[in-house]
């Protein structure tokens, strides 16, 4: 069942965010294309200053050019976010009369509504990120990586642990931002007839409720760090040590990511029990 | 057949009443299979509950039976049918009768008027 | 026999205004039975109720063993007041979710029924009048082989032509195993088609007995005798 609900969520939302995807990338490749009108350094007022008009009309096109690309590349992060989000919405009002009377559980709807949302939304960012590349033209960045990384591993630094932090915080922030607008929508439906202004009541419940989070989490990273004991035990840092720098740094860098992610989670956590609970015994269709 | 419905007698009563007809009329002939309940239902655009109590009915006045597994059938009994013709009939003609009565006109009247309007309408056809 | 829909001093509120109150109610099998009220009588929120859509206030709401839920769902065809579909499917798209999702949904019968009402199955469901949308919830509706099926105001917004068809569908797909509940406030037309009747006034019963039953005591038609009990 819940394989059959994330294909027909996949369905419902992929034509719009490939289009999306599709339109982002042919604006950066012919903004890839308008770079070089400028590389010679002079700039829309030294052509205007020198008389140039080609030149001017150049510039005036490349700035266009690249404003369309920022906005298409925001359009496409906010897209796939807001679309998901507008899906959990839907769940609770007409198409929720198909939804919920399919032999599902509510578990299995939360579910694979967030599936999809973590794929589509993680996806386009890092489609923007390498449109990013598409627009500067410059793949020879990638190519030093390498280099980057065994300098850094030399200098005791742990470059692998971070990355995976980091895959790790995104999953993390990208549920639990999901889950907390479920979470909202969810209460809003429940406690009044008009969706959308539940919804707005329910988010600012939420919202309350994360930033109470947030400010535990930020009180146990700082606590440590002025009595001078870290959170991250010192075994783990490289055979560099605790006093060396790279040894303070990881444990800085890794407590940080510990302490968020701990932090996401204990948002996402209870946003899931409370969604879960509202659609299951507290429904309210209308 | 065609299944005309009064607002305020029971159903299962007057299609008892129209599938006599049918039989007596020949729709559904003596000895002939009879369509399935859920086919007459359709078919009559009422319940199949009371399609079925219906049909039981005549079952158990003999016009229909029911074989075991070929299902119903009119019963071959030419002459149970054409009692019932008799009964209905004569049900016609009290309903005449009385109404004939109402208008204030005795039975030899009724009758004779009767003729008379049998002899222009048989001219007519003529 | 345990029997198929059955409410235990069920009640709904919404605010301090009760749709259902202490409502108590067993249906068995085989049956084809019209929920009759005027609008606000609660036969909606019944319906909602039986289909897991509504939690109950107070009381419950069985359907056959258990209380609504993923087990009830796959037995339980229901036929809500409005549609449904999302914008991007199209009519066969409304027929594979069904298939996927329903073990007892019959696709050739479906099939066969959308072709005799001259709809095109590779239409944009959002493209069809609003007719037209309704009897193609009503093609899936009646295309499963459910125990339980849950009409709300099928034959309202359509034209004679289609209720008639509507009633057709209804009758030909009755099967001994399974009820249908028809919430509707036009008794003319269905009157005929019913086995028994629930009056809904005030969210709560007040009869419930056969068509015939109540045409031999009132003399009457349903219809009358319902215009009578709920006159203004």
């Amino acid at each position: 069942m819940l394989s059959k609900l994330i294909k027909y969520e996949f369905r419902a939302t992929a034509k719009i965010i490939l289009l999306s995807w599709a339109a982002l990338f042919v604006i950066a490749v012919i903004n890839y294309f308008a770079m070089p009108w400028t590389d010679t350094g002079s700039s829309l007022g030294a052509s205007l200053a020198l008389g140039d008009a080609i030149g001017a009309v150049k510039g005036t096109m490349q700035g266009i050019l690249f404003f369309t690309y920022v906005l298409s590349a925001v359009a496409v992060a906010a897209m796939s976010f807001v679309l998901m989000v507008i899906r959990y919405y839907k769940l609770l009002g007409d198409e929720g009369y198909l939804m919920f009377t399919l032999p599902v559980t509510a578990s299995q709807h939360i579910i694979s509504k967030l599936i999809t949302s973590v794929v589509w939304n993680v996806s386009s960012l890092l489609l923007v990120g390498l449109s990013v590349f598409i627009v500067i033209g410059r793949f020879d960045v990638l190519r030093a990586i390498p280099e980057y990384w065994r300098s850094a591993v030399e200098q005791g630094l742990q470059p692998g642990l971070w990355v995976f932090c980091t895959v790790v915080f995104v999953f993390v922030y990208a549920v639990s931002g999901m889950l907390q607008f479920y979470t909202a929508i969810s209460i809003g439906s429940h406690i009044t007839r008009s969706r959308i202004g539940g919804s707005i009541i329910g988010y600012i419940i939420v919202y309350i409720g994360s930033q109470i989070i947030n400010g535990i989490g930020a009180l146990i990273l700082i606590m440590p760090m002025s009595s001078e004991t870290y959170i991250y035990p010192t075994y783990i840092s490289s055979s560099a040590g605790m006093g060396s720098t790279a040894g303070m740094v990881n444990s800085i860098v890794l407590s940080y990511f510990i302490t968020f992610i701990l932090v996401g989670l204990a948002i996402a956590i209870p946003c899931y029990f409370i969604s879960h609970y509202m659609i299951s015994k507290k429904l309210n269709l209308h | 057949m065609k299944w005309i419905f009064d607002n305020d007698r029971p159903i299962y009563v007057q299609l008892t009443y129209l599938i006599k007809l049918g039989i007596v009329s020949g729709a559904f002939p003596a000895g002939s299979a009879m369509p399935s309940v859920r086919t007459l239902a359709t078919e009559a655009g009422v319940n199949p509950n009371t399609m079925q109590k219906a049909l039981s009915d005549l079952e158990g006045i003999g016009l229909l039976h029911t074989q075991r597994t070929a299902g119903r059938y009119v019963t071959e009994d030419t002459g149970a049918i054409e009692q019932t013709k008799q009964t209905l009939a004569q049900k016609h003609i009290d309903v005449f009768f009385e109404g004939m009565n109402s208008l204030g006109m005795d039975g030899k009247t009724a009758i004779t008027l009767a003729e008379k309007s049998l002899n222009n309408s048989s001219r007519e056809v003529m | 026999m345990t029997p198929l829909l059955r409410c235990q001093n069920l009640s709904k509120q919404f605010g301090a205004f009760h749709a259902l109150y202490n409502l108590n109610l067993s249906i068995g099998r085989g049956r084809i039975i019209g929920l009759l009220g005027p609008n606000g009588s609660g036969k909606t929120t019944l319906i909602k109720l039986a289909n897991g859509l509504l939690a109950p206030s107070f009381g419950e709401i069985f359907v056959g063993e258990n209380k609504p839920g993923p087990e009830t769902k796959k037995i339980v065809s229901y036929l809500p007041d409005r549609t449904y579909f999302d914008q991007w499917m199209r009519v066969h798209d409304c027929l594979s979710l069904f298939r996927d999702f329903y073990e007892d949904f019959d696709t050739a019968k479906a099939n066969d029924m959308l072709f005799s009402l001259k709809i095109d199955p590779n239409a944009l469901f959002r493209s069809l009048s609003k007719g037209t949308k309704e009897k193609v919830q009503l093609v899936l509706v009646m295309s499963r082989k459910a125990q339980l099926y849950l009409l709300d105001e099928p034959i309202g917004g359509v034209d004679p032509a289609a209720r008639d068809y509507i009633l057709q569908t209804i009758i030909s797909n009755y099967n001994e195993e399974g009820t249908v509940i028809i919430s509707t406030h036009l008794i003319q037309d269905i009157e005929k088609v019913l086995d028994d009747v629930i009056f809904l006034m005030n969210g709560q019963v007040e009869r419930f007995a056969s068509v015939d039953a109540i045409r031999e005591y009132e003399k009457k038609s349903v219809d009358e005798v319902f215009r009578e009990v709920f006159r203004c």
